[in-house]
């Protein structure tokens, strides 16, 4: 059996990306249809951070990949021109 | 060719999931399940990228017609979600990866002998890539 630090990251994972999907679920595609006077808005902030908080994270998201791969790409060619000097 | 490398691929992801025989045996018959439909993909002329690159095309037409008011969408309402959707979609994709990686690490059960024989195996293979002059490591 795995053990019991690796069974209590799997289940934070699980569960974070459970509660994370039915919030966003919720607050994205549920709370248009709540009237305004309702006590739930208070648990959700401004509906135009859905989006903004999404292009950023996918934005920071492709820049972290782009950077990973132009340094490994760099990184490979700098290791050949040296080989082809030597 | 590649159909069997996925078929093997399938096969051994299956493995470091089922360690007695029995369940490997149940696991490997949808991997020849997924292999068949592979090679009936193929055999239309389709490959795996062919296919979600389809998919994509076919959702996005349809998304963008309902967002460019090609065709009406009943309630104004409509029109504050829609421009939500593919948030929407990228979050779910999100928590879909991460909640998989999540309760796979959760039911991963140690298997001793797979791990020594992976061992073997890469060191096998790291031994034969260097006397390809490959650099490895």
């Amino acid at each position: 059996a795995s053990s019991g630090q690796d069974k209590a990251l799997g289940a934070t994972l699980l569960l974070s990306s459970v509660a994370l999907f039915l919030y966003y679920t919720i607050w994205a595609l549920i709370m248009p249809f709540v009237d305004d006077g309702h006590p739930l808005h208070e648990y959700f902030p401004d509906r135009s951070y859905a989006i903004k908080i999404p292009v950023v994270i996918l934005l920071v998201g492709l820049t972290v990949v782009f950077t990973f791969l132009s340094l490994v790409m760099i990184k490979s060619n700098s290791s050949k021109k040296s080989v082809k000097k030597a | 060719g590649f159909s069997t490398f996925l078929l093997y691929t399938c096969i051994w992801n299956q493995k470091q999931f089922n360690c007695s025989v029995e369940s490997f045996l149940r696991s490997h018959s949808s991997c020849t399940k997924q292999f068949a439909l592979l090679q009936l993909a193929i055999l239309s002329k389709m490959t795996k990228a062919t296919e979600t690159a389809t998919f994509f095309a076919i959702i996005s037409t349809i998304y963008f017609i309902f967002l460019f008011g090609i065709i009406p969408l009943p309630e104004i309402i409509q029109q504050e979600i829609l421009p939500v959707l593919p948030w929407w979609a990228l979050i779910t994709f999100g928590s879909y990866s991460l909640g998989n990686i999540g309760y796979h690490v959760y039911r991963f059960r140690d298997c001793e002998d797979a791990y020594h024989e992976l061992m073997a195996e890469i060191q096998l293979a790291k031994e034969d890539l260097r006397s390809k002059n490959v650099s490895v490591d």
